[in-house]
């Protein structure tokens, strides 16, 4: 993903930028208040609702379990994404041959919608956690290798030339140049898997196995309470965004421990 | 006369070895590649033979079965109308994402004002507006449009908004800035196609995400082609499954692949560097 460099050098107050930021994501809440208000679109019930109706179901208690049944699945995809993906990719990266003859393999398996597969995922893994896992990683796995090889392939030539004057083992050389450089690349793919994560883990408990979070909210959608599946959507948008931010905060840790070493 | 034809001489054969060497190697990939393919129909045709047909059916069965049915029960054409709607909605996608993006690359108050709203797109699982998109659109056409809408919108935004932001950014740009060359002049020969590969990488990426967008919302309401898949699988045609699949993959891979190689043409044409062992992925 990008990050976006400021357009014009000058200084000024950075305070500016974050009043900016939390005033467009106000307007969000305002316009979606004032949407809901008119009562024109039975989905779409005012923002104060549905944060009330969020506050009674989280104070009942209801939501803990399905959410850390969700979670669970997110997570265990997205765990052995993250190990499988990262393997391929130093794989990838590091030899040419598995890069020319597994690399179209990997991209025409990238662009293939793997949506298509879920009647078929449910066939072979079964109506349960098996299946919703599998599909949490062919969600996620794609940007965890993609990124991998391309940070390995991203070390300058000269690291490598000095590596081999000095004379030190591949092992190291792995160790010692190959992983810290890539890992910004690999924490941006992992950042990204996870929020597939928990797509993943919605979709398959809405179109596989439904179960936690996919039943409430298939629940609420067939009873008729619609200010409660707003606020169970809601809910669920709002875990992904944790999700990725805890993510985020790891890769700033782990960035840190580097430059200290 | 020999002292110095020699060097000229040990240069070209430097350069023959390098050629054969070259040849050698391409030789050599293109026969693993065709190893790997030919290893893929081995161990699905093993797998069908151990597990049976009505698990996994063998590649002759899809060929001989699934593929004429493509054409004879109408799965194709019920694709192609698919297709589509996927491209209505990736349309809509692009007409929304590309202003927005060029908006949001140029300007730092509207980077500002956007980026929370693009990422928050991303970040959040879109699968799970599922139940509550259909209470306000239905279980129709308009449905599968706006799940690819919310699908797609993202890649395009955000490479749009790269490619203005370096070329914003970049020498080009400055100096036609300050040889005070018109408005309409830069924007067409220095931020246009400056961007344009960028923006062909988004359209690539968000068009893998279209496909999904599309698929997943025809799924949800068994519409179309996602009704048939499922259908597919619940009468246990698998042959009929499995060509269908490979039709849409087929699709959904070529389209990827020729807005590649469409992408790579521009970056060289433009003297940029063709990055990267998948092009600017994900």
């Amino acid at each position: 993903m990008t990050t976006l460099s400021a357009t014009s050098a000058r200084p000024r107050w950075r305070g500016w930028r974050v009043v900016r930021i939390l005033l467009a994501v106000l307007f969000f809440f305002l316009v979606w208040e004032a949407y809901g208000r008119t009562g024109r679109a039975l989905a779409v019930p005012p923002f104060t609702e549905v944060w009330s109706e969020l506050s009674t179901l989280m104070a009942s208690g209801d939501l803990v379990s399905p959410t850390l049944g969700t979670t669970a699945v997110a997570l265990a995809g997205f765990l052995i994404a993250a190990v499988l993906g990262s393997i391929l990719g130093l794989l990838i990266g590091l030899f040419p041959v598995f890069r020319e003859v597994i690399g179209p393999w990997v991209s025409g398996a990238y662009a293939t919608p793997m949506t298509m597969f879920i009647p078929i995922i449910g066939m072979y893994f079964g109506l349960g956690i098996g299946s919703q896992v599998f599909l949490v990683v062919t969600f996620c796995i794609f940007s965890v290798l993609m990124n991998t090889a391309e940070g390995v392939q991203a070390v300058p030539a000269q690291y490598y030339d000095l590596a081999r004057s000095i004379g030190i083992s591949k092992v190291r050389r792995v160790l010692r140049i190959i992983v810290p450089f890539a890992l910004p690349y690999l924490f941006v793919g992992l950042r990204i898997s996870v929020a597939s994560a928990f797509a993943g883990a919605i979709t398959a408990e809405l179109l596989l196995a439904t179960d936690d979070l996919g039943l409430m909210m298939m629940m609420a959608s067939g009873n008729f309470q619609f200010v409660k599946l707003a606020a169970l959507t809601f809910y669920v948008a709002v875990l992904g965004f944790v999700a990725v931010g805890l993510v985020y905060a790891l890769e700033k840790l782990v960035s840190r421990r580097l430059h200290a070493a | 006369m020999t002292r110095t034809a020699a060097p000229e001489l040990r240069q070209r054969t430097a350069v023959a070895q390098a050629q054969a060497r070259d040849r050698r190697h391409r030789i050599t990939v293109w026969s693993l590649r065709a190893a790997a393919v030919l290893l893929v129909l081995v161990t699905w045709e093993a797998v069908a033979a151990s597990v049976g047909e009505n698990l996994l059916p063998r590649t002759w069965s899809v060929l001989s079965e699934g593929v004429p049915a493509l054409v004879s029960e109408g799965y194709a054409a019920e694709f192609g109308s698919t297709l589509i709607r996927m491209t209505i909605g990736f349309a809509i996608a692009c007409a929304v994402a590309l202003p927005l993006g060029a908006l949001l690359g140029a300007s730092r108050f509207w980077a500002d004002v956007l980026t929370p709203y693009a990422y928050g797109i991303y970040m959040a699982p879109r699968p799970a507006l599922l139940p509550l998109l259909i209470l306000t659109f239905g279980a129709g056409a308009t449905f599968g449009i706006v799940m690819v809408l919310l699908f797609a919108v993202f890649f395009p935004l955000i490479n749009t908004a790269k490619g203005v932001s370096d070329v914003v950014n970049g020498p080009l740009y400055e100096m036609s800035r300050s040889l005070q060359i018109s408005r309409l002049r830069t924007l067409s020969s220095v931020l246009v196609p400056g961007s344009l590969p960028y923006v062909i990488a988004g359209i690539r990426l968000g068009l893998g995400m279209a496909f999904n967008g599309i698929l997943l919302a025809e799924l949800w309401t068994a519409y179309s082609t996602g009704g048939l898949l499922q259908a597919m699988i619940s009468y246990h045609q698998l042959p009929e499954y499995f060509a269908f699949a490979g039709l849409i993959a087929l699709t959904a891979v070529g389209s990827y692949s020729l807005l590649g190689v469409f992408e790579r043409r521009l970056r060289r044409r433009r003297g940029m560097a063709v990055t990267g062992v998948f092009g600017e992925a994900a």
